[in-house]
């Protein structure tokens, strides 16, 4: 098993931050719900709650892999074979004298020295200049294809010029053919000049469809020639009364074999055969190689949308009826109200409210109530602050244990919720909502966590009566208070400290 | 062009307007949470975030119509790679003497040159037309013309968009191009197989000469016996087809003999063509004669729109899986 894009495996990392943050989103979930709404009325099937979950993490998983192109190595096409396109400059400046007899008879006894060296390669062979044209399309017949090229010349094409980006793209649209081949390769033989046809720009785009091409510079670099007007005719051409003169650009070939993967040669050092050998012979093209793209890349992809597919069909919300079976279920299960009240216990300790909640519930719901269900429903209410439903646990509690210790703690735990929702409330009827729960402090005042509790209230109130004699104090806002009063919450925080480890001590 | 490898898991698309239905409606049966009547009245003022809620759902909508669209293997700009097996070389060998321009073969209800039915026929049997001539696309084909000498137009290529023009700069001969050079064509076709088959050790099937010719040997090096021998020697077989309309009254029953002979010699087959039906058939008996083994087409699908198509898709199903648990995060 290869990957065409063996890193993109990396982003698998980002998995786990997904079940993370799926993880972190329902926690956030249950204790919203505990404290909007009792757990019983609560339509959420945690158990398909995770396997949509787990639906959306699997689909991330099979969309990475598939996105990472999984393929299998193919067969390599049958070895020793290969298309050569070569690609002739016939523009006039191919006419010039500097290297003899002219730049274009060079260039072409290069092109037989190398088809020479050819061993069962198709060639084809292009001449360009302003346009180019098919001289010998891609055959396994030499003979026809030296007869072309000792033919070619100036006259081969339309139009004059040096358009060699358009050349080498016309030789991939329509010289090299789709059959497979070992390799594929275009020979470039120009003396550069090129008219600006981005070369550079063809060369990338050769390589892209699997075709390197190697630049052989024709011509002196140094002095250069002038350009004779036609092939018979070497007077030198004029162009607005000066002659032209032509060098050799090494650099801008240079930077189209570099674009195309291959190699530049000046033909000053050229060897045909060491050539072949070096360079054209051993040379895999990157397409040819990498085998072909597996279908399972697509069959993972489309996997993984099925899966979201399924996860989006699928409802985590209990259906009504099948709510009330599992309900009915639980109740004739052999959970008795005290194993209930047990598991509760576990749950809390383990600070999961959520779970500790519902259980309470579940043996609130049996009888005998055992005696701490309400206090400690209550408590487990108030460690998610949902104080309605902790205050009403928590005035059943004081009704059930009437009489007993558990009382004065139940009333404590009372005044604590009529503080928090005091807190939250709109500063006016705050101090109204402070003013009884002080006095529930200290109708409890021999519980020293009542006292200290008072002490707070206190401070509280003559805070914010003294906030009220200043004058006018303009519209303090409401979020500024809350913190204040979480502050203090802090500082009052004792009590329920105190409590959660009598709880703890209790049980 | 094909779009995509697997165009049918496109239709995996017509699930998604459900989808969307499906997760437009978040207003369950029955409520995951009951408030009190005083909170489920429509007027309580909506905040911006309320606005955003359907947000998620789009973004998954469009990562699924993303993926799936990726997963049918996106393939424009694609072009089918062929893997030929062993090509089967063929020289169509056109006879261009001055006679084939003679205006006398039915050809389609009407009349016209021998070469332009020689012309259009062969067209056919290298492009395909009709149901019984398939086209020869993993077959090598070369042109010859001949009238005085015999030119190759083309050489033997898998690239027959290049027969094209080939074809159809074929003119009939005058002055003293004309003639009818059949020895030296087959001649130089055979050699031409030789010397392909030196040089590439054996990558051909089988090697066939068309041979299409109204006339008579009449010039040239060498006689068609001569060419047989050189043909039979090289294992190329040669189709020769007569070009005679019914109408021609001076029946050349020689130069009939010499090419069945020809074509017995090198184990091929003899046939006249009196109109441009019959040529039809004796093209589609070759067709049958010499079949070439099936290529494998392959379309591989656009590894880099692929590639942006995956990401993005999952780039959408991170901020939507984000938004749900964060911003847009919604109870139960």
């Amino acid at each position: 098993m290869h990957f065409e894009h063996p890193y993109l495996l990396l982003l698998l990392g980002a998995v786990p931050g997904f079940a993370a943050a799926f993880a972190w989103g329902d926690r956030k979930r249950r204790a919203a719900r505990v404290r909007f709404a009792s757990p019983a009325a609560v339509e959420v099937d945690v158990r398909w709650r995770r396997l949509k979950r787990m639906c959306v993490l699997a689909a991330a998983v099979s969309l990475i892999v598939g996105l990472a192109r999984p393929w299998k190595e193919a067969g390599a096409p049958t070895e020793n074979t290969g298309d050569v396109v070569f690609l002739l400059d016939v523009s006039r400046s191919m006419l010039s004298a500097d290297v003899p007899p002219t730049r274009l008879a060079q260039a072409k006894s290069i092109i037989a020295g190398l088809a020479k060296q050819l061993r069962g390669e198709r060639t084809a062979l292009v001449a360009f200049a302003g346009v180019p044209s098919v001289q010998c399309p891609l055959t396994v017949d030499e003979a026809f294809f030296n007869t072309m090229l000792e033919r070619a010349s100036a006259e081969s094409v339309a139009r004059g010029g040096t358009r060699i980006g358009d050349a080498i793209q016309f030789s991939l649209d329509s010289v090299f053919d789709n059959v497979v081949r070992a390799r594929k390769q275009l020979v470039l033989v120009t003396d550069g000049g090129d008219q600006d046809s981005l070369p550079a720009i063809a060369a990338r785009a050769a390589l892209s469809t699997g075709v390197r091409v190697l630049v052989i510079g024709v011509g002196d670099e140094v002095t250069g020639a002038l350009v004779p007007t036609s092939a018979s005719d070497a007077t030198p051409i004029l162009y607005y009364g000066q002659q032209v003169r032509t060098k050799l650009e090494p650099g801008v070939l240079q930077g189209i074999a570099t674009a195309g993967a291959g190699v530049y040669i000046d033909a000053a050092a050229f060897d045909a055969g060491g050539i072949y050998q070096r360079f054209m012979a051993t040379a895999q093209t990157a397409r040819s190689h990498a085998g072909e793209g597996s279908p399972a890349a697509s069959w993972l992809v489309l996997f993984g949308a099925a899966l979201l597919m399924v996860e989006t069909v699928l409802s985590d919300r209990k259906a009504r009826a099948a709510a009330l079976a599992v309900i009915l279920v639980a109740d004739l299960s052999a959970q008795t109200a005290a194993e209930w009240f047990a598991t509760g216990n576990d749950a809390y300790r383990e600070s999961n409210w959520a779970k500790a909640i519902s259980s309470y519930e579940m043996a609130a719901r049996s009888t005998p109530v055992p005696a701490r269900t309400y206090f400690n429903m209550g408590m487990a209410y108030y460690r998610v602050r949902g104080y309605a439903n902790a205050s009403e646990a928590f005035e059943k509690a004081a009704v059930a244990s009437r009489g007993t210790a558990l009382e004065a703690a139940s009333k404590l735990g009372l005044a604590n919720c009529a503080f928090r929702e005091a807190m939250d409330a709109p500063p006016d009827e705050a101090q109204q909502m402070l003013r009884r729960v002080l006095r529930s402090y200290e109708e409890l005042s021999a519980n020293a966590d009542a006292k200290f509790n008072a002490d707070v209230v206190r401070r509280r109130l003559a805070e914010l009566r003294e906030r009220e004699s200043r004058a006018a104090p303009p519209m303090p806002s409401a979020h500024k208070k809350a913190t204040g009063a979480h502050d203090i919450v802090e500082q009052g925080g004792v009590p329920e400290k105190t409590k959660a480890e009598r709880v703890e001590r209790d049980w | 062009m094909n779009w995509f490898r697997w165009p049918w898991a496109l239709t995996a698309i017509v699930v998604l307007p459900y989808l969307g239905w499906r997760l437009r409606r978040f207003r369950h049966r029955t409520p995951a949470i009951l408030f009190p009547d005083v909170a489920d009245d429509g007027s309580l003022p909506r905040s911006r975030r309320e606005g955003w809620i359907q947000l998620p759902n789009i973004l998954r909508l469009i990562a699924l119509a993303l993926l799936i669209a990726a997963g049918a293997g996106p393939a424009w700009n694609q072009r089918p790679s062929r893997q030929v097996a062993r090509s089967i070389g063929i020289q169509v060998l056109v006879d261009r003497s001055s006679s084939m321009a003679s205006d006398d073969m039915v050809n389609e209800g009407r009349e016209q040159t021998r070469l332009d039915v020689v012309k259009r026929i062969s067209h056919d049997f290298i492009f395909g037309a009709g149901h019984d001539l398939r086209g020869r696309p993993s077959d090598m084909i070369g042109l010859i013309a001949f009238a005085a000498d015999p030119v190759t137009l083309c050489p033997l290529t898998l690239s027959h968009e290049l027969l094209q023009p080939a074809l159809d700069s074929l003119r009939a001969a005058t002055g003293e191009q004309d003639g009818t050079d059949i020895g030296d064509a087959v001649a130089l076709a055979a050699a031409r197989f030789e010397l392909a088959e030196r040089e590439h050790s054996g990558g051909l099937k089988s090697k066939v000469i068309i041979l299409l010719t109204d006339g008579e040997n009449n010039l040239g090096a060498r006689s068609i016996a001569e060419a047989a021998e050189l043909a039979r020697q090289w294992g190329v077989r040669v189709y020769t087809i007569t070009i005679r309309p019914s109408t021609k009254d001076t029946p050349e029953e020689q130069a009939v003999g010499e090419l069945e002979l020809l074509s017995l010699e090198t184990n091929g087959a003899s046939r006249v063509a009196s109109d441009g039906s019959a040529l039809r058939s004796i093209y589609a008996e070759i067709n049958r004669l010499e079949t070439s083994d099936v290529d494998v087409v392959k379309v591989e699908s656009n590894s880099r729109v692929f590639t942006i198509l995956v990401l993005a898709g999952l780039i959408l199903l991170t901020l939507e899986m984000l938004m749900g648990q964060t911003w847009l995060r919604r109870i139960p």
